[in-house]
């Protein structure tokens, strides 16, 4: 598999391949081999197909900062899990998850909500819970009060969405 | 493994307003910590001094490995019971490490009505000796007890998981080829005698240990022998004539000292193979569950966010993402122990259900430890979930649970509710070590639900005698029985009666529960069986 990672600006797809103790890059068409001994100040002393380099890492969340022949370098990894996985598109009218019923309307008619705005919350089995919007827009509608019942999948509240600037 | 990405705030109010209400629930969890293990009467520290014996804590420190940590269990046992008079239980129970060897600690302790045994106390060393079965520990008693409290010997004595059960452990114990050392700091009178007797090993201290069916004053009662306690049952007589204990020592030092010794000619046991890789801490701040756990415990909160603060590197893969949202099932590690995680994130449908029993049966094909993160108010109710059949898909978790072979390791997060106690695997369904937050509450329902429940029961006699129930009158009533029942459900109180192994700070679950998983890699894990899912 081939995984991909910015490094310094650029976007650079490397497949690593580990056999025994030794660790090659494919990138592009050549191969690296790799092998490196890492101290706990963050030193590292790196060996790239026979070449040795003396250099410092350190990492912050999924950046990695390597300091190598004098130069510094920012390495980030995607994920390709994060880079499939899309948002899915909110729709206008928020609908109950569960029948329960209204502790609180946090919103008006009118209001303008950005998604994931709290617009009420609700208690159902014991257990009450925030209703959220699912995408940025005017609050058109609300259906419910504090205090009213409502059954599974009954409109609590219609949005209507801001075109996205795609459309504009 | 994918890192969780967190989407708390820590600068919002509700942040802010969780931690200021968890700070205090933590203050008051410590206060009551710190009673149970040192507050004891003057008179009773007094005496110890006197025998020149040293405080139970003191002896366990000194036993087990320096450095090593200790998983203490069970610390508030008794704590609301008793009027307060048996703090701990008056025993000390838990895993530690002596000579490189995982053991179950069972000690007396001797500052609370001279170690004798409350029924709470014998529950807990069954308890411990449940955990030395399940997960194979060897066991090390430190003997310090008066015997059975016999103000209450009815709830301690005949019944099958009495007293009767610690030497029927042991014998177990024993058959199983796991070892125990008993070491003999005190009297062990009576039922308490048989600890050492029954133990593979025991040391005896010269001058204060003592082992004896019948003390002095119940042999001259019993027989008008008049007999001295050295003579009766002291160390230079069971280590050179009777044979009961094996090793005479001067002083408690030399006692532990020969004890670490005998423990360190013990075979190391194979542990099990398990799926491991280097520990990483998580990424994000377990502290940050001060923030995140809700100030009202009816508050929702997303299970995500708390699983990113227990496992290795803050790195989970979600299993059936789309699917039965309200559970979270996945896999993770922690402490490098490679583990499947069921966790509430809402109430029970008819899909989290099925989910659920799916990924119990995914971790026991795989022989993954699993951890329950319960936050359950239960499975839904209603016409069209039972329809779909909520029942049977509640059902199937429960065999599911009940088939499950691999270890199984449950906290309580906050809300403990009804069947949903039962599917998460509560106490009933063999997790190898139970954990509470401090702020968890166990119930049969909800304490709302109940006093409505009971009100409405009460207003339909009084209407059958033709009387009615002013509101005033109902809103006292049910008043009431909130209250009890909020009482009767915090952790404190189920803690007490040990439904749990112990209350957790939060912060801590990570390294509870590594110990724990570590704890029960000594028993080889089998293969699952199940009887027959309605499906």
């Amino acid at each position: 598999m081939r995984y991909t990672f910015k490094i310094a600006g650029e976007m650079v797809s490397i497949a690593p391949r580990s056999l025994a103790d030794e660790l090659v890059l494919a990138i592009g068409d050549e191969d690296y081999a790799i092998a490196f001994d890492h101290e706990r100040d963050g030193r590292c002393t790196l060996d790239i197909n026979g070449k040795r380099f003396e250099s410092w890492v350190a990492r912050d969340g999924d950046d990695i900062f390597l300091k190598i022949d004098g130069q510094y370098i920012k390495v980030t990894a995607f994920d390709p899990r994060s880079l499939a996985a899309g948002s899915a598109e909110g729709e206008g009218s928020v609908r109950a998850p569960m029948p329960g019923v209204v502790i609180e309307v946090l919103v008006a008619e009118g209001d303008e909500v950005v998604e994931g705005a709290k617009l009420m919350t609700i208690e159902s089995m014991k257990l009450q819970s925030t209703v959220t919007a699912a995408c940025d827009g005017v609050v058109r509608s609300i259906s419910v009060a504090a205090g009213s019942e409502f059954n599974k999948d009954d409109v609590l509240v219609e949005i209507e969405g801001h075109p996205s600037p795609s459309d504009a | 493994m994918r890192r969780i990405q967190s989407r708390i705030n820590t600068q919002s109010s509700e942040y802010q307003e969780n931690i200021k209400a968890n700070e205090s629930r933590l203050a008051e969890f410590h206060r009551r910590q710190e009673a149970a293990r040192y507050t004891r009467p003057q008179r009773d520290l007094d005496r110890l001094a006197r025998q020149e014996k040293m405080l139970p804590r003191q002896r366990l420190e000194m036993l087990l490995d320096p450095g090593t940590p200790f998983l203490e269990l069970s610390t508030l046992a008794a704590g609301e019971l008793y009027d307060g008079d048996a703090p701990s239980a008056g025993c000390i129970t838990g895993i530690g490490i002596v000579a490189g060897r995982e053991v179950v600690i069972h000690a007396n302790d001797s500052t609370v009505k001279g170690g004798a045994w409350f029924p709470m106390t014998i529950k807990k060393i069954v308890r411990a000796m449940d955990i030395a079965i399940e997960n194979r520990l060897p066991v090390i008693h430190l003997c310090d007890s008066a015997g059975g409290f016999l103000p209450l010997q009815s709830e301690l004595f005949g019944d099958k998981y009495y007293a009767g059960r610690i030497f029927r452990n042991q014998a177990i114990l024993s058959k199983m080829g796991v070892k125990q050392l008993a070491l003999v700091f005190g009297h062990c009178t009576a039922g308490g005698a048989y600890v050492p007797a029954m133990s593979d090993y025991s040391v005896i201290v010269r001058g204060t240990g003592a082992v004896f069916l019948g003390g002095p004053p119940l042999v001259k009662a019993a027989t008008g022998e008049e007999v001295t306690v050295e003579e009766l049952g002291g160390a230079d007589m069971h280590t050179s004539v009777s044979g009961t204990c094996d090793y005479p020592a001067e002083t408690e030092e030399e006692a532990i000292a020969i004890g670490r010794e005998i423990v360190a000619q013990w075979s190391k046991p194979q542990k099990w193979d398990a799926q491991q890789q280097a520990p990483e801490a998580p990424y994000y701040d377990p502290k940050e569950l001060y923030g995140i756990i809700p100030a009202n415990i009816k508050t929702q909160f997303d299970m995500m966010e708390v699983i990113a603060r227990i496992v290795d590197g803050s790195r989970f893969h979600e299993y059936q993402p789309n699917y039965g949202k309200t559970i979270i099932c996945g896999y993770a590690h922690i402490w490098g122990y490679k583990v499947g995680i069921v966790a509430n994130n809402g109430i029970l449908f008819n899909d989290s259900s099925k989910k659920a029993s799916h990924f119990i049966q995914l971790c026991n094909q795989n022989k993954t430890p699993l951890v329950f993160l319960q936050n359950i108010t239960g499975y839904m109710v209603g016409k069209a979930y039972e329809r779909e059949g909520i029942t049977k898909d509640g059902a199937k978790m429960i065999m599911a649970q009940a088939g499950s072979e691999v270890p199984k390791f449950t906290v309580m997060t906050n809300g403990s509710y009804g069947a949903g106690n039962y599917g998460m695997c509560g106490r009933a369904y063999d997790a190898r070590f139970l954990f509470s937050w401090p702020n968890s509450e166990i119930s049969v329902m909800g304490a709302e639900q109940a006093a409505k429940t009971l009100t409405t029961i009460k207003t339909n006699q009084l209407k059958r005698e033709g009387k009615e129930l002013d509101t005033a009158e109902q809103k006292r009533i049910e008043q009431e029985i909130i209250e009890d029942y909020h009482h009767k459900s915090s952790a404190y109180y189920t803690s007490s009666l040990i439904w749990d192994d112990g209350i957790l700070d939060p912060a801590d679950t990570r390294n509870a529960l590594g110990m724990a998983i570590a704890a029960s890699l000594n028993a080889p894990i089998g293969h699952p069986h199940y009887g027959v899912f309605r499906v």
